[in-house]
C-alpha cells in the first residue's frame, strides 16, 4: 500500500512536469526538434570529408611531359582542378581568396630535365590554414606523384627488358567500421551524445529552480511527497524525451544517411537511460542549489554541456590536450557513452567490450541521484 | 517617425549602464573572464592534429626486411610503436576496444617476395570511426609504402644497370615535390581553429548581453519607468549598445593578446582592421540581441533563444565544417551567417595578412547586415515601447 | 487539536516566533493577526512542519510534527501568501494534481471536484490555465486545491491579500462553511475586519503575541474607551494635546483625532482645559466603541512606549 502511493505520487510528478514541458514552446523545440534539425544538418551540410579539393595549375613548360603528368591529377576524385594561371601572382589571389586550397607549379624545363635524367622539382603550394584539409590533400598530390615515378621506374625498366616487373609492397587499407571514411558516421553517434547533454544541462536544470521561482515549491513540500519520488518523477520525462531523441536521430541516420547499425539497440538505449539518470539529476542538483533558473543553467552549462561538448573526443581528440585536461576528461561522463555509442553503433561491439565505460556511468547514476535526492530538503530554505 | 538623438541623455545612460555593469559581480566575470577562461580552455582543446598514431604490429615474416619495412613507420614522428600481436584474433578485439589507431599486418614470405621481385600485399588495417584521423593516417601511409616502393625500384635499376653493364644509359631521376605550405607551415590544426573561437566568443558575449541586459530591466520593471520618460527609444538603444561596444572591444583585445602571445597564432595582418571588421561585425550581433530581448519576457527565455540562434550560427560559420564542402542549399544558408564572413575575416588578418582589399566584400556584407538587423530590431524595440 | 509549546525560531538575527504557546482546539477558525513581519508567515510554516523551529514543539493530533511530517502532511492543507500553484496548468488539472499526491483516488478526486467547484464557482473555468485567472479566482483555486484531500487542517497565510472586497466575502463564506464539516483552520491576516470573524485571535507583533483570545475577549483588555475629538485645526490640536499631559497614542483621523482613555471623563475635561488655553475651537468630543484595529494600535503603542 506504501509503495503503491509513493508510486502514484512519482506518476503523477512524471505527468505534471510533461504537462509543463509539452506547454514550454521552447524546451519542446529544443528537446524534440533539435534532434531531428541537427541530424539533417550534420548529415546533409556539415562534412569534414576532404573531397573535391580545388587546386590551380601552372605549368610553366607547356610540354607533351609536363601535360602528361597533370594529366594524373584530373582522374581522382579527391582533386579538381579549379583554373590553369600563367602567373604566381594569380595563385596568390586565388589562395587569398580561398577558391583554392593548393597549387602546382611546373617549372620551365621540365621536360628537358626530366629527359635528361636531370633532378626535376616541381612546386607544390598549399593554403596551410585548414591543416587537417592541408595535409589530407597534400597527401593526394604526394600519392599522385609518387605513382607517377613509380609508373616510369616501371617503364625503365621495361625498357631495359624486365616487363614483368611488380611494385614489390603494395598497401591494402583496410578501414573498419567506417569504410568510406564518411564523417557524419563519425559526428552521428556523437552529436546524439551531445544532444543529451544539452537536454540535461538546458532543460532538466530548469526543473526545481522553477518550482522555487514560481513559489510551487511551497506547496509541494507541504503534501506527502518525499524527495526522492520528486527526483524519480522529474526524471521520468526527460528520460523519454531522451529516448526519443535517440531513436528519432537514430532512425534519421540509418534511413535517410546510412549511418550503420551494428549493435544490439536495446543495449544502446539502456546505456543512454543510465547516463541521462546521471547527468539529470547532476541538473537537478544544481538547480535544487541554486534555487534560480539563470543560474542555474549557466552552471550546467559550465558542469554538463561544455565539458560533453569540449571533453568528450566528440571533436576534438582528448589525447591531444595538455595532460591537466585529459586527467579531468575522465570524470566526464559523456566521454564514456561518446566510446559505448561509437562501439555499439559502428564497430557493433557489446557490454562485453564496454564494462569499464558501464561501471563508470552506473556509479555516476548512483551517486548523482542520491547526492540529488539528499540535496533537495522538503523545507524553506533560511 | 524622426526622433533626435541628444548627446547628453546618451552620455547619461552610458554612464548609467557603465555603473551597473561593474556593480554587478556575475557580470564582470562574464564580461572579462569568461572570455579568458574559455579562449584558455578551447586553445587547448581544439587541436586536432594527428600525431602519436598508436600502431600495432602483426609481422607473419619476422625476417630482417620485414623489420626494415616496419621501422620505416615507427621511426617517424607520427606513428608509436604500441605492441606486437601475435595472432590474428587480437586484431579485432583491439580494435573493437579503441585501444590502437592502426594495426600493420606483413604476411608470411614478405623477404621472399620483394628479393624475388613479386608483389606483395601488406595489410593495413585503421579505425574508421574518426573518418578525419583515419584519412589522415591513410594518406601518410600511402607516402610511406610509396617511398618505399620507389627506393625499392631505384636500387632494382641500378643493380641491373651495373649487372647488364648499361652504365651508359642515363638514369631517370624521380619528379620531386618542392612542398610549401602557406599561412600554417607547420600544419597546427590549433592555428585554424583558435581565430574561430575568438569570433564565436565575441559573438557569444555581445548577443547574451544586450539581450539579458534589456531583459532584467523587463523583469526588474525599470524598462517601464524608461518609457515613461522623455527618452527616444534610439537614444535608449544608443546608450544601451554603446557600452558594450566598448567592452567587447576591450574583450577583443584581451582575445587576441591570449591568441597571439599564449598559443602563438601566427598574427600577420593589420590590428587596426582587425578592430575595424570587428566594430562592423559587432553591429549585427548588438542588432541580434536587441531583437532577442523584444521576443523574451525572461532572462531565461532570452538564454534559450541565444542559443537558438547562436548553435546555428556556429555550425555554418566554417569554424569547424568547411562551407565549401556544403551542398548547394547549405552554402546558401551560410551566405545568410554574419558570422561566417567575420571567421573568414579573422582568419585572413591572422594567418594569411590580408587586409580590406582581399576582404572588401565580406566586410561589406557584415555592413550591410548591421544597418539591416539595426533597422529591423530598433523598429520592433520602438513599437514595444510606445 | 495542534498544541504548540514555547516555539522559537529566529531568522539572522530577527525572531520570528518567540517563545510562543498556545493550543488550537477542533473546529476552530484561529487567526493570526499582526503587521507585515510579525512572523505571521514563519508560524504557519512552522505548524505545517516546513520550517523547523531553533526550541520547542508541535503537535498535531499528538504527532510531533518535526519528527513526523509526513504523517502530519496527509491531513494538513497549506495554502502558501504567495500563489503556489502551477500556472501553466489548468484550473482541473492543478486539483487532479494536489489530490494525487494526497492519495486520493481518480474517482474520489472527481467526486470532490463537484462540491469543489460548487463552492468557488470554477466550473466554467476548468479548462483555463491557471496563470490567466484573476487574483480572487487564484485564491480560490488555491483553496480549493488544498481541500482536495479532505484536510483536518487547513493553513492559510493571508489568502485574501490582494483579493477584491466582494471576493473576500465570498471566501470567507467558503471557510465558514467548512466549519460545519468539523474542520480545523488557522488564518493568518493584515485586514483587522477579516479578524473579527475569527473564533479566536492571536495578535502579533515582533514574534511574539501580544493578545490571545476571542476577538471581544480581546477588545476588553483593553482598559478605557475611546473618545473622538472634532476640532477645527487638528495639528495644532496634536501638537497640544501631545504638550499638555499623558494620553497615550493619538491618532489622527481626517479631521478628529482619537485617543484611548482609562478615565474618559477625565480626559474629556483635561483636553477641553487644554483646549481652551491653546484658544482652539473644541467641535465635540465623542465616546466610541473600539474596534479591532483601533485596539489592535493601541496595544502595538503601549508595548513600545
Amino acid at each position: 500500500m506504501k509503495i503503491y502511493r509513493s508510486l502514484v505520487r512519482i506518476t503523477v510528478i512524471a505527468d505534471k512536469e510533461w504537462i509543463q514541458i509539452r506547454r514550454d514552446t521552447r524546451s519542446l523545440i529544443f528537446a524534440l526538434i533539435a534532434p531531428f534539425a541537427l541530424i539533417l544538418l550534420f548529415g546533409y551540410a556539415l562534412t569534414m570529408d576532404v573531397k573535391n579539393v580545388s587546386m590551380a595549375v601552372y605549368d610553366q613548360d607547356r610540354t607533351t611531359t609536363s601535360r602528361q603528368f597533370l594529366e594524373k591529377f584530373s582522374h581522382t576524385d579527391y582533386l579538381h582542378i579549379y583554373d590553369y594561371v600563367s602567373d604566381y601572382s594569380e595563385i596568390d589571389r586565388l589562395i587569398d581568396k580561398e577558391d583554392i586550397k593548393l597549387a602546382v607549379v611546373i617549372p620551365d624545363g621540365f621536360e628537358k630535365r626530366f629527359k635528361s635524367g636531370k633532378k626535376t622539382d616541381i612546386q607544390l603550394l598549399a593554403d596551410g590554414s585548414d591543416s587537417t584539409s592541408a595535409t589530407v590533400a597534400i597527401g593526394y598530390v604526394k600519392a599522385i606523384i609518387a605513382n607517377y615515378n613509380i609508373e616510369v621506374k616501371v617503364n625503365e625498366l621495361k625498357r631495359i627488358g624486365i616487363s614483368e616487373t611488380k611494385v614489390p609492397v603494395e598497401t591494402e587499407n583496410r578501414i573498419w567500421f567506417n569504410p568510406e571514411l564518411l564523417s557524419k558516421n563519425f559526428i552521428i553517434p556523437g552529436l546524439i551524445v551531445i544532444m543529451l547533454s544539452v537536454i540535461s544541462a538546458l532543460i532538466a536544470s530548469l526543473t526545481i529552480s522553477r518550482e522555487w521561482e514560481r513559489g510551487t515549491m511551497e506547496t509541494l513540500i507541504t503534501t506527502p511527497l518525499r524527495s526522492y519520488e520528486l527526483v524519480l518523477g522529474k526524471l521520468i520525462p526527460y528520460i523519454f524525451i531522451g529516448v526519443f531523441g535517440i531513436i528519432i536521430m537514430l532512425l534519421a541516420g540509418f534511413f535517410i544517411f546510412d549511418v550503420p547499425f551494428k549493435g544490439s539497440l536495446i543495449e544502446l538505449i539502456i546505456l543512454g537511460v543510465l547516463f541521462l539518470i546521471g547527468t539529470t539529476s547532476l541538473g537537478m542538483m544544481i538547480s535544487s542549489v541554486t534555487r534560480v533558473q539563470v543560474l542555474s543553467v549557466q552552471l550546467s552549462m559550465v558542469i554538463t554541456y561544455m565539458p560533453a561538448f569540449i571533453l568528450s573526443d566528440f571533436i576534438f581528440p582528448v589525447a591531444n590536450m595538455p595532460l591537466i585536461i585529459q586527467v579531468i576528461s575522465y570524470i566526464v561522463p559523456a566521454k564514456y557513452l561518446i566510446i559505448i555509442f561509437r562501439g555499439i553503433i559502428l564497430k557493433g561491439i557489446s557490454y562485453s567490450l564496454l564494462w569499464t565505460q558501464i561501471v563508470f556511468l552506473a556509479a555516476f547514476a548512483l551517486i548523482m541521484i542520491t547526492i540529488s535526492i539528499k540535496k533537495i530538503t522538503l523545507r524553506l530554505p533560511e | 517617425m524622426h526622433t533626435p538623438i541628444r548627446k547628453n541623455i546618451i552620455k547619461s545612460l552610458v554612464k548609467k549602464e557603465f555603473k551597473q555593469v561593474f556593480r554587478n559581480k556575475q557580470m564582470i566575470g562574464m564580461l572579462f573572464a569568461m572570455p579568458v577562461v574559455m579562449m584558455l580552455i578551447f586553445g587547448y582543446a581544439v587541436n586536432t592534429d594527428v600525431k602519436q598514431i598508436k600502431t600495432a604490429v602483426l609481422d607473419g615474416d619476422r625476417t630482417f626486411e620485414s623489420r626494415k619495412f616496419i621501422s620505416k613507420f615507427i621511426s617517424g614522428t607520427y606513428f608509436i610503436y604500441d605492441r606486437y600481436l601475435e595472432s590474428e584474433k587480437e586484431i579485432s578485439y583491439l580494435l573493437d576496444l579503441g585501444a590502437v589507431d592502426m594495426v600493420l599486418r606483413i604476411p608470411k614470405g614478405f623477404a621472399k617476395n620483394v628479393k624475388s621481385g613479386r608483389n606483395t600485399e601488406v595489410q593495413i588495417i585503421l579505425d574508421g570511426t574518426e573518418s578525419t584521423r583515419a584519412s589522415v593516417i591513410s594518406s601518410y601511409v600511402t607516402g610511406i609504402t610509396n617511398d618505399f616502393a620507389l627506393e625499392y625500384f631505384k636500387n632494382k635499376i641500378q643493380y641491373l644497370m651495373i649487372s647488364r653493364n648499361t652504365a651508359g644509359m642515363r638514369m631517370k631521376e624521380p619528379v620531386n615535390v618542392q612542398e610549401r605550405v602557406l599561412f600554417n607551415p607547420d600544419l597546427k590544426s590549433r592555428n585554424f581553429y583558435l581565430p574561430g573561437v575568438f569570433g564565436i566568443l565575441i559573438t557569444l558575449i555581445t548577443i547574451m548581453l544586450t539581450s539579458m541586459s534589456v531583459v532584467r530591466e523587463k523583469e526588474i520593471g525599470t524598462i517601464e519607468q524608461i518609457i515613461v520618460s522623455p527618452i527616444f527609444s534610439l537614444e535608449y538603444i544608443t546608450g544601451k549598445t554603446v557600452p558594450f561596444v566598448i567592452i567587447s572591444f576591450f574583450d577583443i583585445c584581451l582575445v587576441s593578446i591570449i591568441n597571439i602571445f599564449w598559443f602563438n597564432v601566427p598574427f600577420n595582418g593589420s590590428f587596426i582592421f582587425l578592430l575595424f571588421a570587428s566594430l562592423i561585425f559587432v553591429i549585427s550581433t548588438l542588432a541580434v540581441g536587441l531583437y532577442i530581448s523584444t521576443i523574451s519576457r525572461t532572462q531565461q527565455e532570452a538564454m534559450l533563444t541565444t542559443f537558438l540562434f547562436f548553435i546555428p550560427a556556429i555550425l555554418f560559420s566554417g569554424f569547424v565544417f568547411p562551407v565549401y564542402a556544403m551542398p548547394f542549399a547549405m552554402r546558401v544558408v551560410a551566405c545568410f551567417n554574419p558570422l561566417w564572413y567575420y571567421i573568414t575575416i579573422i582568419r585572413g588578418i591572422f594567418l594569411k595578412g590580408v587586409g580590406i582589399k582581399m576582404l572588401w566584400s565580406q566586410v561589406f556584407i557584415l555592413l550591410i547586415f548591421g544597418i539591416v538587423l539595426t533597422g529591423l530590431s530598433v523598429r520592433r524595440f520602438s513599437r514595444r515601447m510606445e | 487539536m495542534i498544541k504548540v509549546n514555547s516555539i522559537t525560531k529566529t531568522f539572522n538575527e530577527i525572531t520570528a516566533a518567540s517563545d510562543l504557546s498556545f493550543n488550537i482546539a477542533k473546529g476552530e477558525i484561529f487567526g493570526i493577526v499582526g503587521p507585515d513581519g510579525a512572523g505571521k508567515s514563519t508560524l504557519l510554516r512552522l505548524i505545517a512542519g516546513i520550517i523547523i523551529p531553533e526550541s520547542g514543539t508541535i503537535h498535531i493530533k499528538d504527532i510531533n510534527v518535526a519528527e513526523n511530517p509526513f504523517l502530519v502532511k496527509e491531513n494538513l492543507a497549506y495554502m502558501p501568501q504567495r500563489f503556489g500553484l502551477y500556472e501553466d496548468l489548468t484550473v482541473e488539472e492543478n486539483i487532479y494534481f494536489f489530490g494525487r499526491l494526497f492519495g486520493v483516488s481518480r474517482k474520489g478526486i472527481f467526486k470532490r471536484m463537484k462540491r469543489l467547484y460548487d463552492f468557488s464557482r470554477l466550473e466554467p473555468f476548468k479548462d483555463r490555465l491557471a496563470g490567466k485567472l484573476s487574483g480572487g479566482m487564484k485564491q480560490k483555486l488555491g483553496l480549493a486545491c488544498s481541500l482536495v484531500h479532505n484536510p483536518d487542517i487547513i493553513l492559510l497565510d493571508e489568502p485574501t491579500n490582494g483579493v477584491d472586497p466582494v471576493s473576500r466575502r465570498e471566501f470567507w463564506k467558503i471557510l465558514y462553511d467548512l466549519l460545519t464539516d468539523g474542520v480545523t483552520i488557522v488564518i493568518s491576516t493584515a485586514y483587522l475586519d477579516e479578524a473579527e470573524r475569527c473564533t479566536r485571535l492571536a495578535l502579533m507583533y515582533n514574534g511574539s503575541f501580544l493578545r490571545l483570545g476571542r476577538p471581544s475577549e480581546i477588545k476588553k483588555s483593553i482598559a478605557g474607551s475611546l473618545l473622538e475629538i472634532s476640532v477645527s485645526d487638528v495639528w495644532k490640536a496634536e501638537r497640544a494635546i501631545k504638550a499638555g499631559g499623558n494620553f497615550g497614542n493619538i491618532i489622527r483621523e481626517g479631521s478628529a483625532l482619537r485617543i484611548f482613555s482609562g478615565n474618559p471623563s477625565k480626559a474629556d475635561a483635561d483636553i477641553r482645559r487644554i483646549f481652551k488655553n491653546e484658544n482652539i475651537e473644541t467641535k465635540s468630543i465623542k465616546r466610541k466603541v473600539p474596534t479591532l484595529e483601533n485596539c489592535f494600535l493601541e496595544i502595538i503603542h503601549r508595548r513600545n512606549f
